[in-house]
């Protein structure tokens, strides 16, 4: 009898949606997003944000972007650069994440991290974004991290045609971008966008001796992409280039004057897939990177030891050459990629540093490479349909040209995933490391800066275990992360080194609850809870977070509706304690259709004014300041 | 009403577990039905593996090898086609090449998959509109 029910209710369907074309065309067109065809589902830990997602939350920068994502608080340091907390944590080192764009790793040689340039990086050409969690790079086969965020942009195939879309909020901010796209009558096929953007945040005031500061964090940006494809041949170029202030700074009383981050990063990315699954990628990376910071009540601000300045200006330098090349053996349940990449990694920086009481100017000029070797393979074998194990090892070979030792990092994976009916277990370990980058080399306390010959990279045990249930209208997924990270990085003001590997263990504990239910293709809600605890016992940030998100469509309507939750926690410094209250982030968006082509839309955020605070030492008493500005964002979409 | 939401309810299930290759085969079978209402079946004859596969599952088109006994062409290369039979494409600049001669294509286009059916070309191979489908008409 059920039998029977079934059948007709799927005849009547049929019947039904030959009634309504444009249906089907929408159902078609959310079933194909293009994350169907990149996720991993290897992974231990991955989510995804489909552009169906990304298009109703309106969102338009990574930043805002990151702040909607479980587990993750993405926050700013008193520099104005996107730093990232985990649960419980204090900020999770930047090193320990990699940013990729299609297939190129954006990540910095100088910072170990992409997010000192590119974290407010405007987000109009990203079709959809991936996020790995308690990840390594042995999915990509490139260079090591715990966190990867992978961005694919769009492209001709699906957007052919322009598309302009500007955005304006309350506070004067702008962010105008523009595509264009197109298949030529040879074949070949092209996306090109470009960006100008500039980002106005809240001014705060402080003062010190009877004289009032400004606190600015403004952003102006220019982002250009191209991306050519011919049969099988892919080249990815782009150059982004932006200027922040500092926000806080680096002064003793966080008083700064002036003072600027200048930053550009330009790229090519080359890659072509052979027959027999041979894949060839080559890259070019060129990173300028110029920090000046200016505050006449002194910089506490390494180096030089013990003197005070208060002009330190300083330039990083990065030119990165990578080779990658990698060869799939797929049988009927075998899947075995064999992968090695070559990276060069050249890296200098030039500081000046000005006692300008005195004057005095000290100078600090440094320079390093790196020839990166790595040998990789991941193997996918299915024991069953239902049943698959999943290994993989990987070499990776450092040799500095000098003042740091050789470095030969092992890491190995090993993961099983088992699916009964509607459920899928996946239960990972992995022994990794995270990457040292030339920044945490070089001590700072000493002019000219020296390296420590003897740092050593962080080692990390990751075990993870997921239990995932899905069904028509709903997935749940329920994940326990294990990270222990031993010989942590830390900088030791007293240590002739700097920069030294801490004897303490950390390990961190992570549960992470996903749940998604769908009333139709255009209406669902999410429900993220996230909890960690860390080995210190103590909260260094909230420890945990709940995301309740609406996605919802009605007619020409499409609604985002979402509220982040984190709880309070005690924040401790030299200078003060100060209670981080619970925090509250409302975010809403509207977008009218006003035709296929035309859109409106009004984005407001933080409605609530109680999003999370950031605590910032101070030499005099700590600050809290929310990481979120109150603003209304509207947008018009236009394509043709 | 109570039973358009009986039934939706009943559907739901089904729309939310459908693939996007399932989609894009109802939809061509949703075309080609409207388009051709008396045929049971559509002779359809077509340049590329995929396009193959995807006549294999639309349960009104049978593949034909031979050009000369198809009902349709379903092209998503440029090729030098001078045969009268209405041919549907599935990429926009094949419709430009096309233009005399195809009576539609379905295909991506601005970040979204497009119907367009060519009003003068279906004119001339004496294909009527239904209502339905006037919405997606072109004036070529």
């Amino acid at each position: 009898m059920l039998k029977y029910v079934f059948l007709l209710s799927s005849l009547s369907l049929l019947a039904c949606a030959e009634d309504n074309l444009d249906d089907l065309l929408s159902s078609y067109q959310q079933t194909s997003d293009l994350s169907k065809m990149t996720m991993k589902d290897s992974s231990s830990f991955a989510e995804v944000y489909t552009r169906d997602d990304l298009e109703k939350m309106q969102i338009h920068t990574l930043d805002d972007f990151l702040k909607i994502v479980p587990g993750i608080y993405a926050a700013r340091s008193s520099s104005n650069i996107l730093s990232i907390a985990i649960p419980s944590n204090k900020n999770f080192p930047l090193s320990y994440t990699r940013l990729y764009i299609n297939d190129h790793d954006v990540s910095s040689s100088s910072f170990g991290s992409a997010f000192q340039i590119w974290g407010e990086m405007p987000t109009e050409y990203i079709d959809h974004i991936e996020i790995y969690k308690a990840t390594s790079s042995m999915e990509f086969g490139n260079e090591n991290a715990a966190l990867i965020i992978k961005l694919y942009t769009k492209n001709a195939n699906r957007d052919s045609g322009s598309k302009v879309r500007l955005l304006a909020d309350n506070l004067g901010s702008y962010d105008a971008n523009m595509y264009t796209a197109d298949i030529l009558e040879n074949g070949i096929s092209y996306f090109a966008y470009a960006n100008s953007d500039s980002i106005k945040r809240e001014q705060y005031k402080t003062s010190y001796n009877g004289k009032e500061y400004n606190i600015d964090s403004n952003k102006q940006g220019y982002n250009l992409f191209a991306t050519l494809n011919y049969n099988n041949f892919y080249a990815d170029i782009a150059s982004y280039q932006k200027r922040n202030d500092n926000f806080l700074g680096k002064g003793k009383y966080n008083t700064p004057e002036n003072g600027d981050l200048k930053a550009r990063h330009s790229y090519i990315h080359l890659s072509q897939t052979f027959s027999q699954d041979i894949k060839v990628q080559l890259s070019y990376d060129n990173l300028t990177y110029e920090r000046h910071y200016i505050d006449q009540n002194g910089l506490t601000i390494a180096t030089p030891s013990s003197k005070t300045i208060q002009d330190y200006d300083i330039t990083f330098e990065d030119n990165i050459f990578s080779a990658i090349i990698e060869k799939k053996f797929t049988t009927s349940n075998n899947s075995l990629l064999l992968d090695g990449f070559y990276k060069y990694k050249g890296f200098s920086s030039n500081g000046d540093y000005i006692d300008s009481l005195t004057p005095t100017t000290y100078t600090s000029n440094i320079a390093n490479s790196l020839n990166m070797y790595s040998l990789y393979a991941e193997d996918n074998y299915d024991i069953d349909s239902s049943f698959r194990v999943v290994t993989s090892i990987k070499g990776d070979f450092f040799r500095y040209d000098k003042e740091v030792k050789d470095q030969n990092e092992l890491l190995a994976k090993i993961g099983f995933i088992k699916k009964v009916d509607s459920f899928k277990a996946k239960l990972f370990y992995e022994k990794g490391y995270v990457p040292l980058s030339f920044y945490q080399i070089y001590n700072p306390g000493n002019t000219p800066y020296k390296a420590n010959p003897n740092l050593d990279t962080i080692k990390t045990d990751i075990a993870t275990a997921s239990l995932n249930y899905t069904s028509d209208k709903l997935e749940s997924t329920l994940t326990y992360v294990y990270m222990k990270s031993m010989g942590l990085v830390e900088y030791a003001y007293l240590s002739a080194n700097g920069w030294i590997n801490s004897s303490n263990d950390q390990v961190q504990d992570y549960i992470q609850l996903d749940s998604t239910y769908k009333f139709d293709l255009d209406n669902k809600i999410v429900l993220n809870l996230a909890y960690g605890k860390n080995s210190d016992d103590i909260n260094y940030s909230p420890n945990f977070e709940a995301l309740l998100s609406a996605f919802n469509s009605y007619k020409d309507f499409d609604f985002y509706n979402t509220l982040i939750y984190k709880n309070g926690y005690k924040y401790t410094s030299r200078s003060g304690n100060l209670n981080i209250l619970p925090s509250y982030e409302l975010i809403s968006a509207l977008k009218y259709h006003y035709s296929q082509d035309l859109s409106f839309g009004l984005r407001a955020e933080n409605i609530l004014n109680k999003s999370m605070e950031q605590a910032y030492k101070g030499r005099l008493h700590p600050k809290q300041i929310q990481i979120s500005d109150r603003k209304i964002w509207l947008n018009m979409e236009y394509t043709f | 009403m109570l039973k358009k939401i009986v039934i939706s309810l009943l559907l739901l299930p089904l729309l939310l577990s459908a693939s996007s290759a399932e989609y894009e085969q109802k939809i061509y079978q949703t075309i080609f039905s409207s388009l051709f209402p008396q045929k049971e079946t559509l002779y359809v004859w077509s340049d590329t593996p995929k396009n193959s596969r995807l006549i294999d599952n639309v349960s009104l088109f049978t593949k034909t090898s031979d050009i000369n006994k198809a009902d349709i062409l379903l092209l998503s290369k440029d090729r030098d086609i001078k045969k009268q039979t209405p041919i549907f494409v599935t990429n926009y600049k094949l419709l430009k090449s096309y233009k005399q001669s195809a009576i539609g294509g379905f295909y991506w286009k601005k970040g979204r998959p497009n119907i367009v059916l060519l009003k003068n070309n279906l004119m001339k191979n004496h294909i009527s509109i239904p209502s339905h489908m006037q919405k997606y008409i072109e004036n070529d």
